[in-house]
């Protein structure tokens, strides 16, 4: 059974040129990653092209990994899902890249952050059934599917110009139910 | 946790992390991402939530061709070199590597006495309480390498590497068992050593297998020379 540090220790093996702990990162979180291109994407060739980019990124970055206070599997995460939505939007659109997850790391670890990880995993779950079901279905499908504010407006037929304000309060709504301590 | 954190920051920081903003306020929340501690922690947390919403999300196995795909594009002939990985070392906060440091001894000479040592490099991984010096003279076919202090963990081998440029590691060969031995130095390899590091490499008996570094690198330094 691979724990949290066991792949955080990998990833540090990886900064310092380790192939072999790479490998064995690979071996770990394969299926895993290979889940989320396939689920976001929804076609095999390109999702295995998204998940050869997303190891070949985590490879060249791992050594800003552990400064920037997302636990291991939530950096191997949204690496891969940045990437994945990086080609739905060059599928349709010139749009801006989603890269930066991968490159910022270089001041302290926000120790909030750090106490974040892992103790509330699936939090979201409950927090997001309290939302209604259409407001957490575009939530989920920004997510998982790069669903942008114009798709969003269009297939919930509310005006684009309040989208955001539609959305940001529900947002609002999740973080209270995150941060609800009880 | 993050209460102390303003509305509009976690606001900015859940649209970035779903990826809604404009090119341009992404851009503007990254540069804001790379000085303001507040915002990191809000786009930290964004971030950890919103992964857990794959935990339900199916496993599945790829293709060969991926990883095939990612070792020629890694580790191919056009792979990136030793010089290139290790010039970002000092980007590393914590783990393994704050354990690691480099020290330098270097030896006053006086005169050309041939024999006398003229580069030296000494490679301490304090974490495993290993100190090795490994030192060259003009004459050598040779390189001295004395342990200090420390071993090679239980059932493991050490192995000093010569790191070149733009060049993959070479072997240097296993540190021998005792304490003070010789490694043989190829002509080639001994002019390298000008402007060069060493390292050492935790590895199975008889070093490694690929002709590469496989296990960790515990300690890393550059080959001192006389002037």
């Amino acid at each position: 059974m691979t724990t949290t540090a066991d792949i955080e220790d990998m990833i540090a093996r990886v900064a310092i040129g380790d192939r072999k702990a790479f490998e064995a990162l690979y071996d770990a979180t394969r299926l895993k990653l290979f889940g989320v291109c396939l689920r976001v994407l929804k076609n095999r060739a390109e999702a295995e092209d998204a998940l050869q980019d997303a190891y070949i990124k985590i490879w060249r970055n791992a050594d800003r990994y552990s400064a920037n206070g997302f636990s291991p599997m939530t950096w191997l995460i949204t690496v891969t899902r940045n990437l994945c939505i990086d080609r739905i939007r060059a599928r349709i659109y010139l749009n801006g890249d989603m890269d930066e997850v991968a490159q910022f790391a270089d001041d302290a670890p926000g120790p909030e952050a750090q106490a974040v990880a892992g103790s509330e995993r699936a939090r979201i779950v409950a927090c997001m059934d309290e939302l209604e079901p259409e407001k957490a279905t575009a939530v989920r499908r920004a997510y998982l599917e790069g669903a942008t504010y114009q798709e969003l407006s269009i297939d919930l037929d509310v005006p684009l110009n309040t989208i955001r304000t539609w959305l940001r309060r529900s947002l609002a709504k999740l973080r209270a139910c995150l941060s609800d301590d009880g | 946790m993050t209460d102390d954190i303003s509305e509009e920051v976690h606001m900015l920081a859940a649209e970035y992390a779903l990826g809604l903003m404009t090119p341009e306020e992404a851009q503007a929340f990254e540069e804001l991402l790379d000085v303001d501690s507040q915002s990191r922690a809000a786009y930290a947390f964004w971030a950890e939530h919103f992964a857990s919403l794959t935990d339900d999300v199916p496993e599945a196995e790829p293709s060969n061709r991926v990883l095939t795909g990612i070792r020629s594009e890694l580790f191919g002939p056009e792979a990136p070199t030793w010089r290139r990985r290790l010039g970002l070392l000092p980007a590393m906060a914590g783990g393994l590597l704050a354990a690691i440091v480099a020290l330098w001894v270097i030896d006053v000479s006086f005169g050309p006495a041939i024999d006398r040592p003229i580069a030296n490099a000494t490679l301490i991984a304090e974490a495993q309480g290993l100190e090795v010096r490994v030192s060259y003279a003009y004459s050598g076919e040779t390189l001295t390498v004395t342990r200090v202090s420390g071993d090679a963990p239980e059932g493991r081998a050490l192995e000093l590497w010569l790191l070149k440029e733009d060049q993959p590691a070479i072997s240097l060969g296993v540190l021998p068992d005792d304490a003070n031995g010789q490694l043989q130095i190829a002509a080639d390899v001994r002019e390298l050593l000008r402007g060069a590091q060493c390292a050492i490499s935790v590895e199975p008996p008889g070093g490694s297998p690929t002709g590469a570094p496989t296990g960790e690198v515990i300690a890393i330094a550059p080959v001192v020379w006389e002037t």
